[in-house]
Parts: structure tokens; sequence; C-alpha cells
């Protein structure tokens, strides 16, 4: 009976070698987002870097509010302007990429670089109240830190996409051969269970 | 073919999970010992072919090859598949864990159907059995492409063109598959005869 075993073995083994070359996705939905120069960003793929075009873009708040809604291009991203968010609201990006396929993302406050809900609710009195030399100050203090903003999202960019790209890398071979070893762990411990059920019954 | 978390509604969900949970219980029951390390081996074979992709068109379909796996264990093929479903869970992230009697549901039971449908004919000879094998590919991807699609529809009646279009981007994957369950019955029928005549017995109880 056993003596079957090394031909099924074989066969398979042919097979996974002949075909997995061949392979490289599997439909894993993985999105990210991030912000750029005041757009949101949107990636979307399968594993291994198979975009997700003309997938299914729904964003909506935290509450479930929709804010926006569109679709990829054919290479799987979406830009849209920042919405007007409420203080302390997260951004829920949801990508349908076919039928069964979905991924979601979900972008903080931070993320947005929107205050959080406790900053806002400590108003800076100051600002509003102060001589006209502190007014200039301040209009020259964000007006560099708008320079600033733009100078570090540009540079930033290239990083966030490849961190994109990283985040959408397939499943290792460390984890499918992890897989089948669990599969075979699994086998033997049932086989063992069997043997001692039927070890028992034959005592009896 | 894998069904993602958060898009089936939860009296789907949990009818599919106790349906997964039986049909589990049922093959588990069944399982004979001597038929332990093949279960492992199709498990295998099921967990790695969601990796193999087939480019058609602009797209790409993946195997699933239930219909082999249903073929060659009959009840058996739930906990082969349920395992292998929840290892592409956890390790590669398909389907999800909420999610996995669905996925169990819909890729398990038709390879149950098949092996009911076509074990009769690949136990018979030549153009019968090689008829029966195809049958059997084409017909698993068939049935869960339908459940598949009854489960997006039960929960939403938009997907109902969803639902049409994946029937339709199915099709290739169908005949695909059934060109490979047609090659691997046939090899096993000449490498080992008896595997066939075992594995397409109506009863498999110990």
């Amino acid at each position: 009976m056993t003596d079957r075993y090394p031909y099924i073995f074989l066969l398979f083994a042919s097979l996974a070698i002949l075909l997995l070359p061949a392979s490289g996705h599997a439909h894993r939905l993985r999105v990210f987002a991030y912000l750029d120069q005041g757009e949101v960003v949107v990636n979307a793929s399968f594993s291994r870097n198979r975009p997700v075009a003309h997938g299914e873009v729904h964003a909506t708040l935290g509450n479930g509010t929709p804010v926006f809604q569109g679709k990829t291009d054919a290479k799987g991203e979406l830009r849209f302007p920042r919405p007007d968010m409420p203080p302390g609201e997260r951004l829920v990006i949801t990508v349908s990429g076919g039928p069964g396929h979905q991924g979601r993302w979900v972008m903080t406050p931070a993320d947005l670089g929107c205050p959080a809900q406790d900053s806002v609710a400590k108003p800076v009195p100051q600002a509003q109240t102060g001589p006209p030399s502190v007014k200039k100050e301040q209009q020259q203090a964000e007006t560099v830190e708008s320079i600033v903003s733009r100078a570090v999202a540009r540079e930033v960019a290239p990083l966030k996409a490849m961190m994109a790209r990283h985040l959408e890398s397939g499943p290792s071979w460390q984890n499918i051969i992890g897989g089948i070893g669990w599969i075979v762990g699994l086998a033997g411990l049932w086989s063992a269970l069997s043997c001692r059920k039927k070890g028992r019954k034959n005592e009896r | 073919m894998h069904i993602s978390e958060g898009i089936v509604s939860l009296p789907i969900l949990a009818g599919c999970g106790i349906v997964a949970a039986a049909g589990t219980a049922v093959g588990l029951k069944k399982l004979d010992q001597e038929r332990i390390i093949e279960t492992a081996l199709l498990s295998s074979a099921f967990f790695v072919a969601s990796l193999i992709h087939v480019p058609i068109g602009p797209g790409s379909v993946h195997l699933v090859l239930n219909g082999l796996v249903g073929l060659l264990l009959g009840w058996a093929s739930m906990p082969a598949i349920a395992t292998a479903l929840f290892l592409q869970a956890i390790l590669f992230g398909y389907g999800g864990l909420t999610v996995l009697g669905v996925n169990i549901v819909v890729m398990a039971l038709p390879a149950v159907a098949v092996h009911y449908l076509f074990g009769p004919m690949v136990r018979g000879r030549g153009r019968f059995r090689m008829i029966g094998s195809f049958g059997a590919g084409a017909t698993a991807v068939f049935l869960s492409t339908i459940l598949m699609a009854l489960a997006l529809i039960g929960t939403d009646q938009s997907f109902l063109i969803t639902a049409r279009l994946l029937l339709l981007s199915q099709l290739p994957l169908m005949l695909i598959e059934g060109v490979i369950t047609l090659f691997v019955i046939s090899f096993l029928a000449r490498v080992q005869p008896d595997l066939l005549e075992y594995s397409t017995a109506p009863t498999m109880e110990q």
C-alpha cells in the first residue's frame, strides 16, 4: 500500500516545479495609502506587485460616512485630494479588486497631517490676540513650515512607494515550506492518535 | 477563489461555518488511517496550487485542484482542504479566518460532490475515465464558482452582476483544471491503478 506514495509525491513535486516559476502572485489584496502634497495616494495590488487595475476605491470616515469614490488606474494607483476631515477622524480606504477580493487601509489623523482630537481641543489663544509683530512672525513660521513640509514630502514619496512595494511582496518560500511542514505534522499527529485509538480497541 | 474578510454577511458566515465544521468532522470520521499520508499529500498540493497562476487575457487565475482532491479523497477532502485553507489564511493572508467556513464550503463541498458524481466513471476504462477525470476537474470549479456567487448574492443583491462576471471569468479555469485532473488521473491509472479503485470506493469507513 505504501509503495504508491513515492509516485504520488513525485507527481506533485514535478507539477509544482514545472508550474511554480510561471507563478507570480496570488490574490491577497493589499492596500497602502499615504499623503503626498495634499493628495491621498492609494496603491492597491495583489501579492507580488500585480496591480489591482480599475479596482473600486471607497474612502469613508471612521463612522462609515463616504467621502470619496473612484477607481484605480492600470498601475493600481489612485490620487485624490485630501478630504476635509473632522478633527481626530480616521480615513478608511477600501479597495475592491474583483469578486470576493477586498483590502483596506486606515489612515490616522497623523497620516493625514491633521491635528489629533486632543490637540484640537486646546486652542492657542496667543495667535489671535497678540500684537501685529507676533502675527507676522507666525505667518512667516507657517510659510517656512509649509515649504519644509513640501520638500520633505517630495523626498519621502519614493520611500513611501518603496514601502508599499515591500508590503506587497508575495508569500515567502519559508511560509510555503512551513505550511507543507504543518500539514505533514498534523497528518503525523492524526496518524498517531488513530493508532492509539485502534490499539485501545484491539486491547478490549 | 478565496473570499476576503468583510464581504460576506454574518448569517452566511455563521451558516457556512456550521456546514464546514460538520463536513470536516464527517471527513475526519471517515478518514481511514492508511490514507492519512495520501490526504496530507493532496492537502499540500491544494495548499501550493493557489500560488500557481495561469495568465488569461489581461488577468490571471490560480489553480484550485479541488476536483482532483475530491476525486481521490471523497469526504476526506473536507479536512484536507480545510487544513490547507486555514494555513493559507494565516501564512499567506488569503481569505481570512472569519471567512474560513465560507471558503471551506465553497471549495470542499464541490470536491465531495464530484467524488460521487465522477468517481464511478474514473473507475472505468479508456475514454470513460478520461471524460470522468476532465468532468471532475471542471465541474468542481464550476460548482465552487456557483457557491461563491450564491454567497455574494446572499449578502447583497448588487453582487448579481459581479457573480455573472465571476462565472464567465472562471470558464478558462474550468478547462485548465479539467485538463490537469485528466493528466494526473491518467498518470495514476498507469503507475498505480489500485489507488483509483480504492479512492473511488463509495464507502471509506474504517
